[in-house]
């Protein structure tokens, strides 16, 4: 069996190792291959670019439809926001002493306790005429300074009228160990509600242990009250009057970023201007100055004149409604203000200068310390309207690579096929340039590079109807491809026109999109292996 | 690029650089003293009156054939070097090319003939075949690129038939009457190793318009392989396999991919002098039961068109997006053409030929004739021709010349000999004299040793076999016939 399967397996091995054999004598290396120019083709690229991938925008930040028509419009935000109200309002520490208080014990030598209580009103001093009903502290030092002349051990309880501490009537009980002494106190929740006119009472018992030592009376009680490092989480009651100031909110147009020459006619431009109010007292918001700015040569600047009332007094939140925040806006659109005209300077950005006042005049006013206002500028631009040779410019880096591999390729050819569902025209150029930005080369051909757009159905849809197919074809060979080796960056520059050569009214949907293919052949030329 | 090249160089060696190839093929089929001559008709009967093999040496034989180029038509030489002409490979392939080979190795074999009617033999011989397959259209899309074939329908598929296998045979000749004998040969056959491609096609297409390419794909692997040796690290020590007794016993004595096969012939002599003969060669089949694996393909016709990669996402900003529809890409096509592995027995039909030969018998001792054989591999046919002379220099020595087309090979001249020297008889056939004898010469610059050197490869070698054996032979000289007495 074993010569058998040994005879065999040594067939077949001889079969399939002769040449390994004739391998080992002779280096394959050494043998050269001849012309081997094969011609390649492939697609690169299959893509349907809709206006969401235009415009950069994949997580759709700045692109939106609306929900029935589809109809897309680019949206550019931006927000400012005041400080936390807690930054704005300050309470002042509150001191006070109060005056001497004079303890008769009757009778003679004092043997057992004796008890005197007393009540004290403290009026607190609140800034920009607050007048506060209840006061919800995060954080308060309490501090009593004691100073008598009484010869018996005294024990104090000291409570303020109506607060509680974590829920709990405030109480504070202690010994006075000395004749001049000082009581403190933290507390990181107490609730402190005050009468007319910010008013706190407070009431004291001292308790006089009778030791049998002589009676002195009369005796003096001063107590000095201090109250330190207010920091509220609510406030209840009318707070007065703040100022607020907001920064100024700037608006950057990303569309605008490249462009070049020519104008977009936006049919229906607009600003939202939404305040999210959180104070729960009334606001007033005074919108300064609107402004639309071009820093694109040439530069230029429109204030946009418009006429929403000015001040603006924004909602706010109702004592049940704590918490939350109120929404109000205003809208500012081609008919209550020049807006259209500001966006036919391709504007790069829009500026808001504005600031707020809290007055509050109610003593159902209330606000807790993350209290705040925001202010969002928010511009709408529905794809409504007509571009007029609207140029767009950009450049990236590109290096085709080294002469290497240039030298296998005898010549090469792009095909794009656009289907273009949008109703723009497009005259679409790719220069290569080289190091020092000049033109080498284009990527499309002068007498092809217009995409028309597709054919537009009548108003108010606008609806394009059928779309336009493009081919174009461009071939690099001899020292046309061999100029290319040179090339470092692409210019691509987009001259954008809506149908009829941006006379006529368009509109521009979700659903639209330009299919854009791009496939290449190339001939290769004298590789080896 | 230089790993390119290995792989193209060693396809083109492996098909040019096997020296020796030969079976019972034509020539062997000459020399009726060779009882081996039968394989090819099994109405034939040998001329001696009892054969016994020399077992193991009875019967050698190699085939080769490659229907495409010879390597003088690929290789030239310029400028003091050695090219290969990729265009001249095109232009010497045909539609489809089929490169094959076969041994065999007759491990034991008898025979005899009763009264010159009937003839019995059998035989036990182990047997390898190989037949690849590669359509032109796979070479021209290499040598040209798609580019170059714009519209077509581009066939990528190799075909593949790896086979060894033992038969036992048994045969009878019947000799009807003066002109008619038949003959049969039932044959048992016992698969070892198979790797078949099966249902194998691939298509590709790129349009001219846009370029997009288009894959069509159907892929079917058989193998019936034992399991010790798929495991690679058997492999790297094949020593200690082969020394594995219940191994061994497995493998040789493998029962399991059971097959059977029937040769069929009959000749005719319609005068004196001539004989033609028809046969039906390996009509049979193995089923492999034995360690089956299968890869099919999960999806019928798979289809796939590439016509581009969808940018949208990096146009809009997010890489993260882009190489999540990339890999959704990806999965696609590998989902469409996903394979499956199952472990299903399958069946493979034997290289069945068809042979048609005459003779004509200018004298008692020459005879001249022809032939023709049509060999069915993989639902495609590979012809081949001969016409030869044979002479008999005396019942010790009889020798064959012919001219073979074969494998699209037209300078094929064949010889053989039968050397009886009763019991002992030794043969060796080959239908491609010349081949492996006539050698071209190719320069080329050996950078290692900084030198020019030289490589022979031989001149012709699409068509190569050689046959050789010993047998034991009785009864070959012929009964001497004695002169009636008359007795007055």
């Amino acid at each position: 069996m074993k010569k058998t399967f040994y005879f065999f397996c040594f067939l077949i091995f001889l079969i399939f190792s002769t040449t390994s054999c004739v391998k080992d004598e002779f280096n394959i290396d050494n043998i050269a291959t001849s012309e081997w120019s094969p011609n390649v083709a492939a697609p690169i690229i299959n893509s349907n670019l809709n206006m969401w991938d235009l415009m950069n925008d994949y997580d759709s930040t700045e692109v939106f439809e609306e929900y029935n028509t589809k109809l897309i419009y680019l949206v550019y935000q931006g927000n400012i926001a005041t400080n936390t109200m807690e930054n704005y309002i300050n309470i002042p520490s509150q001191n006070q002493s109060f005056s001497q208080l004079t303890i008769n014990i009757p009778g003679g030598n004092l043997s057992s306790d004796y008890e005197v209580t007393h009540n004290y009103t403290f009026t607190l001093s609140l800034p920009n005429g607050m007048i506060i009903d209840t006061m919800v502290l995060k954080s308060l030092d309490l501090s009593l300074n004691i100073n008598h002349n009484i010869n018996y051990p005294i024990d104090v309880d000291f409570s303020i009228n109506n607060a509680t501490v974590n829920g709990s009537p405030h109480n504070e009980s202690f010994s006075v160990p000395s004749l001049d002494y000082d009581y403190n106190k933290h507390y990181n929740n107490i609730k402190l509600r005050l009468g007319a006119n910010n008013q706190l009472s407070f009431d004291i018992k001292i308790t006089i242990h009778g030791n049998g030592s002589a009676n002195l009376s009369p005796y003096y009680f001063i107590l000095s009250i201090g109250m330190n490092n207010f920091s509220f989480s609510r406030l209840f009651g009318n707070l007065g009057n703040y100022n607020l100031n907001l920064d100024n909110d700037t608006i950057t147009i990303d569309l605008y970023n490249n462009h070049f020459d020519g104008i977009i006619n936006w049919e229906d431009p607009k600003i939202f201007l939404n305040i999210a109010n959180s104070v729960g007292a009334p606001v007033n918001i005074n919108l300064n100055q609107i402004t639309a700015h071009r820093t694109n040569p040439p530069a230029n600047t429109v204030n946009i004149t418009t006429s929403i009332p000015n001040p603006w007094t924004a909602s706010y939140p109702s004592l049940a409604e704590i918490g939350q925040s109120k929404i109000s806006y205003q809208q500012i659109n081609k008919s209550n203000s020049n807006i259209v005209d500001a966006f036919n300077i391709s504007p790069n950005s829009i500026d808001i200068i504005a600031n707020a006042q809290i007055n509050s005049n109610s003593h159902s006013n209330f606000v807790i310390d993350t209290s705040r206002l925001h202010l969002n500028g928010r511009v709408e631009l529905p794809f409504h309207g007509k571009a007029k040779d609207f140029t767009l410019i950009d450049t990236v880096d590109l290096d085709l690579g080294d002469s290497t591999y240039f030298k296998y390729v005898d010549w090469f050819m792009f095909k794009i096929l656009t289907n273009n569902f949008y109703p723009i025209d497009a005259d679409i150029q790719v220069y290569l340039l080289d190091s020092l930005n000049n033109i080498i080369d284009s990527i499309i051909p002068a007498d092809q590079r217009i995409v028309n757009s597709g054919v537009v159905g009548p108003g108010p849809d606008y609806r394009v109807l059928t779309p336009s197919a493009k081919m174009t074809t461009n071939k690099f060979e001899g020292s046309r491809k061999d100029a290319l080796v040179n090339v470092r960056k692409a210019l691509i520059k987009a001259v954008l026109n809506t149908t009829d050569h941006g006379s006529s009214i368009v509109k521009i949907y979700s659903y639209e999109y330009v299919n854009v293919r791009v496939s290449a052949q190339a001939q290769l030329n004298n590789l080896t292996f | 690029m230089s790993i390119m090249k290995k792989i193209f160089l060693i396809i083109i060696f492996s098909i040019i650089t096997v020296e020796i190839y030969s079976q019972y093929d034509f020539t062997t089929n000459d020399i009726p003293a060779i009882p081996q001559s039968t394989y090819l008709n099994p109405a034939l009967m040998p001329t001696c009156r009892v054969y016994v093999s020399l077992p193991g040496l009875a019967s050698t034989a190699f085939q080769f054939g490659h229907t495409g180029f010879n390597p003088y038509q690929v290789l030239e030489s310029r400028n003091d070097t050695t090219f290969i002409n990729f265009k001249s490979i095109l232009d010497n392939v045909a539609k489809n090319n089929l490169v094959y080979y076969d041994l065999s190795e007759e491990l034991l074999s008898f025979s005899f003939k009763i009264k010159d009617k009937h003839y019995f033999s059998f035989n036990i011989t182990e047997k390898t075949n190989l037949n690849f397959y590669y359509p032109k259209s796979l070479m021209e899309f290499a040598y040209k690129g798609n580019g170059a074939l714009l519209d077509q329908s581009i066939t990528l598929d190799p075909s593949l038939d790896f086979t060894y296998y033992r038969e036992y045979a048994l045969g009878y000749a019947n000799n009807i009457n003066d002109k008619i004998s038949v003959g049969a040969r039932v044959k048992l056959l016992s698969g070892k190793l198979n790797v078949n491609t099966g249902n194998t096609n691939i298509k590709l297409t790129t349009t001219s318009e846009m370029y997009d390419i288009t894959a069509i794909g159907n892929v079917e692997l058989n193998t019936s392989i034992p399991e010790e040796l798929r495991d690679t690290n058997n492999l790297d020590n094949i020593d200690s396999l082969i020394n594995d007794t219940d191994f061994l016993k497995d493998f040789i004595l493998l029962k399991n991919n059971l097959g059977g096969a029937i040769d069929l012939g009959v000749t005719y002599k319609p005068t004196e002098k001539i004989t033609v003969g028809l046969s039906v060669i390996d009509l049979g089949f193995i089923n492999w039961k034995n360690d089956p694996l299968n890869y099919v393909s999960t999806n019928e016709n798979a289809t796939f068109t590439f016509t581009g990669i969808d940018v949208a996402p990096l146009i809009a900003g997010s890489d993260s997006a882009f190489d999540e529809r990339m890999d959704n890409l990806l999965d696609s096509i590998k989902d469409i053409f996903d394979m499956d592995s199952t472990f299903n027995s399958y069946t493979t039909w034997l290289p069945t030929k068809i042979y048609l030969t005459f003779k004509y018998d200018i004298s008692p001792k020459t005879s001249f004739g022809g032939g023709a054989k049509l060999m069915f591999v993989n639902k495609k046919i590979a012809p081949s021709f001969h016409v030869y002379a044979v002479h008999k220099f005396s019942h010790i020595f009889q020798a064959t010349i012919n001219y073979s087309i074969a494998y699209r090979n037209y300078s094929n001249l064949g010889f053989g000999f039968a050397l009886t020297l009763s019991p002992f008889q030794f043969y060796l056939t080959t239908d491609n004299l010349l081949g492996p004898l006539i050698y071209d010469e190719y320069q080329y610059y050996d950078e290692e040793e900084n030198k020019f050197e030289y490589v022979n490869i031989p001149h012709n070698l699409k068509f190569l076999n050689v046959h050789f054996g010993f047998n034991f032979a009785f009864g070959c000289k012929p009964k001497k016939h004695r002169a009636p007495s008359i007795s007055l």
